[in-house]
């Protein structure tokens, strides 16, 4: 329906095969260049650019008459990066409204925003046309833009554009702003196009001239919708759709590619339209997934994470570049598709006594740094296994800690402190009667003056390594009296001793 | 000198997934290791009370009965200190009680009962203090061992607190009834709190007592104690982390064993016998009493009892016109009433016929089944339907004087809504701690064990369903029905150590409790308190009451049951009682139901879609061949289509002959009168006791025990 209050905005992209690997694509926008669909030998232009219009290509032409132009770029259509670019546009889209509703159509993308009531908070009409504008450029298509009070004079006039650009059409003005442009848009069936042609009837503004009656007489209901499509006057229920926000990037490449950095030339293009996006939403990247598909059949996924959300290029391109270092793809790239985890950006208040940290993002690459060369489960900070196994600890990634964790250890009792050989030292036991008698420990004999224990400790007896040992405390003497309170063990099955540590 | 040592904290696998083994193997392992006593405190009950009794009075070992009760006032139980990491759950700490007398046992059942039904739904539940001091009396209690109040008290506030809390329970129950717990598990931590309990021991002037805190028989079983604390804490063994056993110490020890860990501290394992000697209370002395009758002045149960019987004989009998039977009938019911009124059982029969006359003024179809169908008294009371002096029916299979057990009436109701009306009389009547239904203890089956097992060992989702498919849930097996099979069948590699190991843990949690639920119908009826024989919590269904004992304790220790069992097919004969005299203006009386030619040729025909019991196609397709002509030949057609005839290769021979295909032969000459009405084919429960009786010359007990022992089956549901 068309009430008073309505105000919608058709975003109109022309060429979308072509638009959405150009974008990926800068170097080659100044040449001539056609996408290909089909399978060969049947392959077509399905979309081409300005300049291989100009050269006098048209849709539908076969591969091998593309080839009689001189120096046309022939790219091959990608579902993966328009579907890319359809969520970049649909994002873009909704920075603007929420309420968006997607048109199908075969080589075009378009949408229609809803963006009554937005004037106080995107300005007037055109002001909003041209943000919106903008930021599908910042997306690397370029686009028309229709606003209009009603939803289909909106559509009709961004698909009736000859140019980029915007248009808003005043209240009242559709029927005529409608007019000039040729009944082709409105996307006839092929009898309505005959009808009209042998009516003579060839611009918007002709048939909104014909009188209804008749033209129902004659074409029944379909006859008066596109009257009313000509005049600017068919209502229309919105039905919105909510875009899924992703952030995922996809290129096909043109060649396999194993260079690293010819990688990163991609990758960054990539990454910096996702950071565009990341950033619309004042999100920042979190992690950043890697997978491609690679020459021998194979796929490479692999995550790499920063210490703290950003949208610094040259950190994640610096991280990446590492870890490619590290993990290098063990075959030649085919695609690339960049997923990436957004988080609000960071905030980090360190309290104004607590010590000076590293920077977090220099950290960041430096222990990506040594992780490349002591190994990824190798940095960190040593964590304690839930395991009555002792010893048993993991690594955890290093976190900037928050003041608000802190946890207090202080308490008044005073505890044993051990001070741990790892590894274990081995070490003789002189046994009697089941009791320990001395201990040989670095070339010297301690005669046992106490011995509590054995402690006995066993798990693990469902997997391949099971495991069983018992502990002694032991308080020994030597020969000149030193005095050696120590903590001893063996393990049950293979009678081994072994020095656990030294009670200070 | 001989080594001497009582466990007196032992836990059993009805401490559900805190114990490892059935109370009849802690037993065996008891009599193994010449124990002379031994005790056993499952967690919040005394679900494997019975059962324990049972087996230690079999194999002389003194059964000593108590249990380990969360209190909810004594703090959290133990746990790993903060700083390493954990995923120990708050529990509140577990007090070891232990029955010295009748009294005290008394006291442990009301107390468990009421924090039990303080709950409003089925739960754990805990006891207050206020609780421990009203039903302290007659109880000894430890200090516990890591479950223990102690040992949280020592671990959260020092010794300090720990003397605090052990004074707090001299205070409870008495200066000569509070112990102070020793174990010792080769746990350095756990030594240090033993010191620290000496200490408070020695201030308090209390007597120390060593203990193993055992979880399980053998050491081996620490495996399954594992298991089940991964499936307690929906988690695998993997991820479980510390709180699986810290070693494999909590079996039962030996004597020997236990004197040589404890050599430092003599006197406290020489305490253990000395407490042992002073547990007088066995569970055999229960105090059970079935609740008496009320009657008018001036009449006794056994008067109330025969002049009800006398009625119904002339209501039943007398109607039949048939002068011989009816004299037959009062010869037999002097018999059984003569019996009856010896063995006291009057009141019961009484408590039946009230229950069957609220379900008659209430417009419920009532009729007793199974064994007491064989009794002319409960034909007489109207409990049953069928004459068992027209239908010469054994009267020993349902009461006997050699038995010395109750007589089981089961009764069938129709719909849930009629049955649980009639329930719920039964609880008004005996009030809500009178009356309780009996328990059904969930055991691992096979499904269960590999489903529950692999979960444990980290066995993908994928993998477990395969195998659950292939796990037969039914009791009878056929050759190809065994746990390896089903493995091999489900692509497991039995080679493999880890699947080994898992089929291994399968096979041996087989049977252990699970959970405990409630039975289909079985209500127990105390004359006082119920909850004083044995403790009742609150069952799933709102409105209910269970016992935390299964039939099979119930029966053990002398306690009867009533079954109450829906039968939907009730609910049809009613309506067609109803409709019949509607539209046909005919009264039928289902005990005197007429004889119809019509009906066996019907019958003969195999026409019997829809109609109860023969309608299967088993029955469908042995009807022509059997081709019954009176009430006995469908009373043998419906018996003959049941696992036990088909399984034991009666059916086959018993058509043949109905056919007279084959020549009815009989095992010896004396068997003939017992199998004549069987063509020499034994079918019925009922010959099997009596074959037992003629040729091992055995008596009605010891023949009901063989048949016991043959269809042997405790309750569980896969």
């Amino acid at each position: 329906m068309t009430g008073r209050g309505e105000l919608y905005a058709c975003l109109y992209i022309k060429e979308f095969p072509a638009q959405s690997l150009l974008r990926v694509r800068p170097q080659l926008r100044q040449r001539p260049c056609v996408v290909m669909d089909g399978d060969a030998p049947f392959r077509t232009v399905c979309s081409l650019n300005g300049h291989a219009r100009r050269a006098g290509i048209v849709r539908g032409m076969s591969q091998a008459e593309v080839d009689t132009f001189t120096s046309v770029v022939l790219l091959f259509r990608s579902r993966g990066e328009e579907e890319n670019t359809r969520g970049a546009l649909l994002e873009c889209a909704s920075r603007i409204s929420p309420r968006i509703e997607e048109l199908m159509e075969a080589e075009m993308f378009a949408c229609v925003l809803d963006i009554s009531g937005t004037a106080r908070l995107s300005g007037s009409p055109q002001k909003l046309a041209k943000a919106l504008l903008q930021q599908v450029r910042n997306v690397g298509v370029s686009a028309s833009i229709a606003i209009s009070r009603n939803f289909h004079a909106a559509v009709c006039m961004a698909r009736g554009m000859s140019r980029t650009g915007s248009v808003v059409i005043a209240q009242g003005e559709e029927s005529r702003v409608l007019a000039p442009l040729p009944l082709s848009i409105l996307q006839l069936s092929e009898e309505e196009a005959k009808t009209f042609e042998r009516w003579g009837i060839r611009s918007l503004g002709a048939l909104a001239a014909l009188t209804e009656e008749p033209l129902i007489a004659r074409m029944g209901q379909e006859g008066r919708r596109l009257r009313r499509l000509a005049l600017g006057e068919l209502p229309h229920l919105f039905v919105p759709k909510e875009p899924q926000f992703k952030l995922e990037e996809y290129q096909d490449l043109d060649h396999p590619v194993q260079d690293v950095d010819s990688l990163l030339f991609v990758i960054r293009l990539l990454l910096e339209k996702l950071m565009i996006r990341a950033a619309a939403r004042v999100l920042a990247l979190a992690s950043v997934t890697l997978d491609s598909s690679l020459e021998d059949k194979t796929t490479y996924s692999h995550t790499i994470r920063s210490v703290l959300p950003s949208n610094d290029l040259h950190l994640w391109l610096k991280l990446i570049h590492l870890h490619l270092q590290s993990y290098p793809p063990q075959a030649a790239v085919l695609t690339l598709r960049l997923y990436a985890d957004p988080e609000p950006t960071s905030k980090l208040q360190l309290g104004l006594f607590s010590p000076q940290l590293p920077e977090a993002v220099k950290l960041d690459v430096t222990l990506t740094k040594i992780r490349a060369i002591v190994g990824e489960d190798r940095v960190g900070r040593a964590v304690l296994k839930d395991t009555h196994q002792h010893d048993a600890f993991f690594m955890e990634t290093f976190s900037v800690p928050s003041t608000s964790e802190s946890a207090d250890l202080s308490s008044t009792e005073s505890f044993l402190a051990m001070r741990r050989f790892r590894h274990p030292l081995s070490l003789k036991v002189v046994i009697d009667k089941e009791n320990l008698k001395a201990v040989f420990f670095q070339r010297k004999r301690y005669d046992v003056a106490f011995a509590y224990g054995p402690w006995r400790r066993g798990g693990d007896w469902w997997s391949s390594t099971p495991w069983e040992e018992e502990e002694w405390d032991v308080v020994a003497r030597d020969q000149q009296g030193e005095l050696l309170c120590c903590c001893i063990k063996r393990d049950r099955s293979g009678r081994a001793w072994q020095m656990v540590g030294i009670y200070d | 000198m001989t080594d001497r040592y009582v466990e007196l904290h032992a836990a059993s696998a009805f401490s559900f997934l805190e114990g490892a083994s059935q109370p009849e193997d802690i037993v065996e392992r008891a009599v193994e290791i010449e124990m002379p006593a031994i005790s056993l405190l499952d967690r919040n009950g005394l679900y494997g009370a019975a059962r324990f009794h049972t087996s230690a009075e079999r194999n002389n070992v003194q059964a000593h009965i108590g249990a380990e009760i969360s209190v909810s006032d004594l703090g959290l139980r133990l746990a790993p200190p903060f700083w390493l990491p954990h995923q120990y759950s708050p529990e509140a700490a577990r007090l070891p009680l232990l029955c010295e007398s009748r009294h005290g046992y008394q006291n442990l059942c009301q107390l468990i009962t009421k924090f039990k039904m303080r709950e409003k739904t089925k739960a754990e539940g805990a006891a207050t203090l206020q609780d421990l001091e009203q039903y302290g009396s007659g109880l000894v209690c430890l200090t516990g061992g890591t479950e223990g109040p102690l040992a949280a008290a020592l671990t959260r506030g020092g010794e300090e607190e720990g003397r605090r809390v052990v004074a707090q329970l001299a205070g409870i129950f008495g200066q000569h009834n509070v112990y102070v717990e020793l174990q010792r598990h080769y746990e350095r931590e756990e030594e240090w709190r033993n010191q620290a309990a000496l200490r408070i021991a020695d201030s308090l002037k209390l007597p120390v007592l060593a203990t193993n805190g055992v979880r399980y028989a053998t050491p081996g079983d620490r495996e399954i104690l594992d298991v089940f604390t991964a499936i307690r804490n929906h988690t695998d063994l993997d991820c479980a982390g510390r709180l699986l056993a810290f070693n494999s110490e909590r079996y039962l020890r030996t004597p020997r064993a236990m004197n040589r860990l404890f050599r430092d501290i003599p006197h406290a394992v020489s305490n253990t016998c000395e407490l042992s000697s002073r547990l007088q209370f066995r569970l055999g002395d229960l105090g059970y009493e079935f609740p008496r009758y009320p009657v008018p002045e001036g009449e006794t149960m056994d008067s109330f009892l025969r002049k009800r019987v006398a009625e119904g004989v002339m209501k039943r009998y007398g109607q039949k016109n048939n002068r011989d039977l009816l004299t037959q009938a009062k010869k037999q019911v002097g018999y059984e009433l003569a019996l009856i009124e010896r063995l006291g059982f009057s009141g019961y029969f009484l408590i039946v016929w009230d229950i069957v006359n609220f379900c008659k003024e209430n417009d419920i179809l009532i009729q007793g089944r199974g064994s007491a169908a064989n009794s002319a008294v409960c034909y007489s009371l109207e409990i049953t339907a069928i004459d068992p002096v027209g239908m010469n029916l054994l009267f020993e299979r349902f009461l006997s004087e050699n038995r010395g057990e109750w007589p089981d009436i089961d009764l069938d109701l129709p719909s849930e809504d009629k049955r649980e009306q009639a329930i719920q009389y039964v609880y008004q009547r005996y009030g809500e701690l009178g009356a309780a239904m009996t328990a059904n203890v969930i055991t691992y089956r096979g499904k269960s064990s590999a489903r529950e097992v692999g979960k444990a060992l980290g066995i993908d989702q994928e993998s477990l369903s395969r195998l659950s498919n292939l796990v037969g849930q039914w009791e009878w097996r056929g050759k190809t029905d065994t746990m390896e099979h089903s493995f091999a069948g489900a692509g497991f590699d039995l080679k493999h150590p880890r699947i080994a190991k898992y089929l291994e843990l399968c096979t041996r949690i087989k049977d252990l409790p699970r959970h405990l639920g409630q039975h289909s119908g079985g209500m127990v009826i105390c004359q006082d308190h119920l909850n004083s024989i044995v403790p009742l919590e609150r069952a799933s269904m709102p409105g209910r009451t269970v016992v935390q004992w299964d039939k099979e304790d119930c029966a053990d220790l002398g306690i009867i049951k009533v079954d109450l069992l829906g039968l939907g097919m009730m609910a049809v004969v009613h309506d067609s009682l109803e409709l019949i005299s509607r539209h046909y203006g005919d009264a039928v009386d289902l005990a005197n139901l007429p004889e119809d030619k019509d009906v066996y040729e019907t019958l003969q025909r195999a026409d019997t879609v829809g109609m109860f019991q023969i309608e299967s196609r088993a029955q469908m397709a042995s009807l022509p061949r059997n081709k019954p002509e009176n009430f006995y030949d469908l009373v043998v057609q419906v018996a003959i289509i049941r696992p036990g005839p088909i399984v034991g290769n009666m059916m086959h021979p018993y058509i043949r002959r109905r056919q007279e295909k084959e020549e009815i032969t009989y095992p010896h000459p004396s068997l003939e009168e017992i199998l004549k009405r069987t063509l020499g084919v034994p079918l019925f429960q009922e010959q099997l006791l009596r074959i037992a009786m003629t040729v091992a010359d055995f008596s009605g007990a010891e023949a009901e025990e063989l048949r016991r022992a043959v269809g042997m089956r405790r309750s569980w549901i896969e």
